[in-house]
């Protein structure tokens, strides 16, 4: 899943937090790639356990992160896939007046899935 | 000899089912199913005289057919029970893992509804049951196993891991930017191209393979399910001489406490606890008329499980208090279970019963069940 985000590159501090829906144990790795390059500015992992250290800064200033993209890729396994079988994975772009959602949603299958979001800053 | 040729079919039906299990593991392979089904809606039905409510998994759905072989030929079953649990399905689509850890016996809790038919003086009577039971110790539910769900999710930290270094790998092996990648369908295919060849080559375990997957979930069964768990459950039983609702009169409320632990690695044992409030009608000679009068009967109950997950026998005395007549009761009963596949159960047992053995002229007798669980 490929998505086009608008910043204020003006404005105050950009918050990407990652959250989960459905019966899952799910891992994630959050990337923060270069524009136009192929290196890696920033990596951060987690999971959803607990679901209020999933967020991130995107660093200062502003007007640098323009062209970079988040890259979001998540690994997950329903638990309960008879009965609970929908999933969702949600990366929401915050900045004050402004929240925008990505949400990648789907099915469990009951084996390892994997989900992908990659965000481009504009 | 009837019933040493029906264990032996199931036992062939079971070993056949097990050569079919890689069909059956892709297509539910992560389903769990420890303990066969037992409602309280099914067990206020009097089907089986035995009163322990055993714990058991929760299900979105569980059905029990009970008595569908009559010793000679396979029968309509006179009762069904089913069992769901309404939050787990309402939430299905919206739940979230920490609030599933915050309140799980709200997500455990189930209600579940019954109904038989019964002979009583000519009179065929409707009996509807009405149930509901939370657990409030599970130690061998695999969603909330903290433990168990921290070691899988570590194995997907290291896959997503492991994958986007080969992304980058890739992104560099290819001389492109990641704006390319990301703009290029063509790209992100040879990628998942390129991670098949990779994983392949890996020494690192790929968990989405099938194999491990199971053999995780396969050690799971094996070893939790014995494990400690606390049920507390009620019914209501009501009777009709027809089938109309408004005829329905109170038959039974009836309580339990079932309590289960490990006995070593192959067993458990269960204690279970059961009260039972009785409305019974009674013929007045001197009025010609009904009376009701209601009673109460207690009953103590203990169960030993040996076996697998898959095959295990068991065994189980119970006493009971009946103020009926103010007697005393005691039952013997031992059978087996056998998951002959993934969701479906058969449950066979053969009991004594012992009726006001303190007098003289005590009913005794022998009694036998066969049913079928799907969950």
């Amino acid at each position: 899943m490929v998505e086009k985000v608008k910043i204020n590159p003006n404005g105050e501090r950009v918050k990407i937090e990652i959250s989960f829906t459905g019966l899952i144990v799910a891992s994630y790795e959050y990337l923060l790639w270069e524009a136009q390059s192929n290196t890696v500015l920033e990596t951060h992992q987690g999971n959803n356990q607990n679901p209020h250290d999933d967020d991130y800064l995107l660093p200062m200033p502003l007007a640098n992160n323009i062209g970079r993209i988040i890259d979001v890729r998540t690994r997950f396994v329903g638990l309960d896939p008879d009965d609970l079988k929908k999933y969702e994975v949600k990366v929401e772009i915050f900045q004050p007046n402004s929240i925008r959602q990505v949400i990648d949603s789907g099915i469990v299958n009951g084996k390892s899935q994997f989900s992908q979001i990659y965000i481009t800053i504009e | 000899m009837k019933i040493k040729l029906v264990i032996i079919l199931l036992i062939v039906l079971q070993s056949v089912c097990k050569s079919q299990e890689p069909d059956s593991v892709l297509v539910k392979n992560y389903k769990i199913d420890f303990a066969v089904p037992e409602q309280p809606a099914f067990n206020i039905l009097g089907t089986n005289p035995s009163d322990i409510l055993r714990p058991s998994d929760v299900k979105s759905l569980s059905v029990i057919l009970p008595q569908f072989y009559n010793g000679s030929d396979i029968i309509i079953p006179q009762a069904i029970s089913m069992e769901v649990a309404p939050f787990l399905l309402i939430k299905n689509n919206t739940i979230k893992l920490n609030e599933f850890d915050k309140k799980p016996w709200l997500y455990n809790f189930r209600i579940s509804i019954g109904t038989s038919k019964e002979d009583i003086n000519e009179v065929k009577y409707s009996k509807i049951a009405l149930g509901g039971r939370i657990t409030l110790i599970n130690e061998g539910d695999l969603k909330s196993d903290k433990k168990y769900r921290k070691e899988l999710q570590k194995l997907m930290q290291l896959e997503v891991k492991t994958e986007n270094d080969y992304k980058v790998e890739f992104l560099k092996s290819k001389g492109i930017t990641m704006t390319d990648f990301i703009s290029n369908e063509e790209y992100k295919n040879e990628f998942e191209n390129y991670l098949i060849k990779k994983q392949s080559e890996s020494t690192i375990k790929n968990i989405s393979r099938r194999d491990t997957l199971n053999k995780i979930k396969e050690n799971y069964k094996k070893e939790n399910w014995n494990k400690r768990k606390l049920d507390i459950a009620y019914a209501y039983l009501g009777v009709s001489p027809d089938s109309i609702i408004k005829n329905i009169k109170s038959k039974k409320h009836s309580t339990w406490l079932t309590f289960g632990y490990p006995l070593t690695k192959k067993g458990q044992h269960l204690i279970g606890l059961n009260y039972t409030y009785v409305y019974a009608d009674s013929l007045n000679k001197m009025t010609d008329q009904i009376d009701r009068f209601k009673y109460s009967t207690l009953s103590l109950g203990t169960r030993f499980y040996y076996g697998s997950n898959d095959f295990k026998g068991f065994i189980e005395g119970q006493y009971k208090f009946s103020g009926l007549n103010d007697s005393h009761n005691w039952l013997l009963n031992t059978g087996t279970e056998i998951n002959i596949k993934e969701g479906i159960w058969l449950v066979f047992n053969i009991g004594y019963y012992v009726n006001d053995i303190n007098k003289n002229n005590s009913k005794k007798s022998f009694y036998s069940g066969f049913s079928l669980r799907f969950s």
